[in-house]
């Protein structure tokens, strides 16, 4: 084992890695704690470009006895996932302020990102395991940050006890996956498990167990029905920057992990049918109680939860479908998922900052006072929707049902139809939280914002312009790519 | 009449496999009750601790009667233990600022979230 190629390979990791020990030194003094946000972004976009560099260069590796697996696959979702996680902070930085200590927020982030990214290319369940629980611990933190709120304690404690459950279910999985096969690295377990059934000796029971209790758990990361239960708490609870970071690094790590176990460890008929249920369920619960969230005037962070579970149902089509061309619609509907609901959330973020409020009706008419972000807002939502205003997600979502739909299986004519009534229901909530922005009459917490912003907040501006800018350019003009680059990266699990 | 306890396995045999994975899920069906029903938060953290402890014993059961030469159950056991402990720390963090927010740790006063 060479260790230049170690290096090489865990290069964003190592940039990552040297954020959080300097952002933990930095912490230790006061004149150097106000940087700490800079030198986080500053090494996220490094570890971004880094995992860009080694795509461009398409230097595939796995290293570290098989356990960490360099494909195409993880260099692009830790790719997406160290850009997502720099605008996160770039936002953050301003929306903390507010806190008492807002320095020690970013080594938490920075070693749940390093969680996030490991789980992309984790060949090995250990690995997998413990870069698990790095992202889960450090999210359960930074939930938490907000000490003297109330609903932030409470959503952290909500968000520990749950996912001690998942990480439970999991460990048992791992356990038996490990007394059946002798092995826990990804492709032995599934060289071992592919000759035991040849010789039919594979305790089919047994495999059943694993199989349910590794679905529920990745069902509990993406926060899809019936195992979301925990999400419109902790999104609403959380600090808002932290719910960015659930809503979309943990679902895009979830979904990597997902991919990778069912396409190279092993996958049954069982695990398809679970799967559809989980999508079905999300769609279903996610939209109606967004439809209802909207109308009981409920708060704008739990509409955005349960929208984000309909979207992980849409999502959980395409892996329950499980062709090669449907896991390149779920690449692609990810990556486009990513930067919308980022956006989204930044969007969210600033509104909260500016009127003290989660309040829907506290928004209404705030496109007399911040035109910008409100249209920012309404661009997102609409991409959220997928209506062909915007080129990026209607693409990414047609291509999705398309796939569903011309799949060869009945069910996934079924599914797609679900899909798109969904999407339509979907329709509903994000177009009327636009008409709140933008035609409702101004309500008293706009009234009282000021006509310039009294502390600046200009970087969660920038990370929503970015977002934004990003989702344009690649509707645009990269689609073509990003769909033939999500092609080639899916057929390599299927070769 | 007299028993013959040659019969049982137990006894002549020493303990078996079947015994570690009964002992691991009754531990662990025990963890998972406590969760759903205490009401006091440290018990629940100490039922999660239990749910863990039970994993770990799966492993290590499974590393001595299926993996003797590798081990690789027990390495993980220890993973798990690391993992569990750094769980364990930001469970009784979360509560004491908990307790000092609002002076009682009873999971049924969590309900300040809802929709």
């Amino acid at each position: 084992m060479d260790f230049q190629i170690v290096s090489q390979v865990l290069l964003p990791e190592i940039f990552v890695l040297l954020g959080i020990v300097i952002t933990i030194l930095t912490s230790l003094f006061e004149t150097s704690k106000k940087h700490n946000a800079g030198i986080a972004a500053v090494f996220l976009l490094l570890a971004s470009l880094a995992c860009y560099k080694n795509l461009f260069f398409d230097f595939s590796e796995s290293i570290l006895f098989n356990s960490f697996i360099n494909d195409q696959f993880s260099m692009l979702l830790r790719a997406l996932i160290y850009g997502v996680s720099f605008l996160i902070v770039l936002g953050a930085s301003q929306y903390l302020k507010v806190l008492e200590s807002p320095a020690e927020y970013y080594p938490i982030i920075l070693s749940s990102t390093l969680g996030a990214g490991v789980l992309c290319g984790a060949n090995d369940f250990l690995v997998f395991f413990v870069a698990l629980e790095t992202l889960g611990l450090g999210a359960i933190l930074i939930t938490a940050y907000a000490r003297f709120n109330k609903a932030s304690n409470e959503a952290g404690i909500k968000y520990l006890v749950t996912s001690a459950i998942s990480t439970a279910m999991l460990l048992l999985a791992i356990s038996f996956i490990y007394g059946l096969t002798k092995a826990t690295n990804f492709s032995l377990v599934a060289q071992t498990m592919y000759e035991f059934s040849n010789l039919g000796v594979l305790s089919q029971p047994l495999l059943i167990l694993i199989s349910v209790l590794l679905c529920a758990v990745i069902a509990f990361k993406l926060a899809a029905a019936p195992f979301h239960n925990w999400s419109p708490d902790v999104y609403s609870g959380a600090p808002t920057s932290t719910t960015v970071f659930l809503s979309v690094v943990s679902k895009v790590a979830a979904f990597a992990v997902a991919i990778r176990i069912f396409s190279t460890v092993f996958h049954n008929e069982q695990i398809q049918i679970l799967l559809m249920v989980f999508a079905v369920l999300s769609i279903v619960i996610g939209n109606y109680v967004g439809v209802i969230q909207m109308i009981s005037r409920g708060s704008v962070k739990r509409l955005l939860a349960y929208s984000s579970i309909a979207q992980a149902g849409y999502l959980l089509i395409a892996l329950s479908i499980f062709t090669p061309e449907s896991l390149s619609a779920l690449l692609l509907y990810l990556i486009i998922y990513a930067m919308m609901n980022t956006g989204a959330f930044l969007c969210a973020m600033y509104f909260e900052q500016i009127t003290n409020s989660i309040k829907i009706f506290d928004y209404s008419g705030m496109i007399k006072k911040r035109s910008g972000m409100v249209i920012a807002f309404a661009f997102c939502l609409i991409s959220l929707a997928g209506l062909p205003l915007i080129p990026a997600s209607f693409i990414a979502k047609f291509f999705l049902f398309s796939t569903a739909f011309s799949s060869g299986f009945v069910f996934g004519k079924v599914l797609a139809i679900i899909g798109l009534v969904g999407s339509i229901i979907a329709l509903f909530y994000y177009m009327y939280l636009v008409k709140i922005l933008v035609v409702d009459d101004v309500s008293t917490a706009v009234k009282a914002i000021p006509e310039k912003d009294e502390h600046p907040s200009r970087m969660i501006k920038t990370a929503t312009f970015i977002a934004v800018i990003k989702l344009v350019v690649v509707g645009i003009f990269m689609m073509d790519y990003l769909k033939e680059l999500a092609t080639d990266t899916i057929s390599r699990f299927f070769l | 009449m007299q028993l013959d306890i040659s019969n049982f396995s137990f006894f002549t045999d020493g303990l078996t496999l079947n015994h570690y994975l009964t002992l691991s899920s009754l531990l662990f069906s025990i963890g998972l009750y406590g969760i759903i029903t205490r009401n006091n938060a440290f018990r629940v953290l100490m039922s999660i601790e239990v749910m863990l402890n039970a994993i770990n014993i799966n492993f290590v059961a499974f590393a001595h009667f299926i993996d003797p030469l590798v081990v690789q159950g027990q390495a993980f056991s220890l993973f798990i233990m690391a993992i569990a402990a750094a769980e364990a720390a930001i469970g009784l963090a979360l509560l004491l600022l908990i307790y000092r927010n609002r002076v009682n740790i009873r999971m049924d006063s969590f309900n300040t979230l809802k929709w």
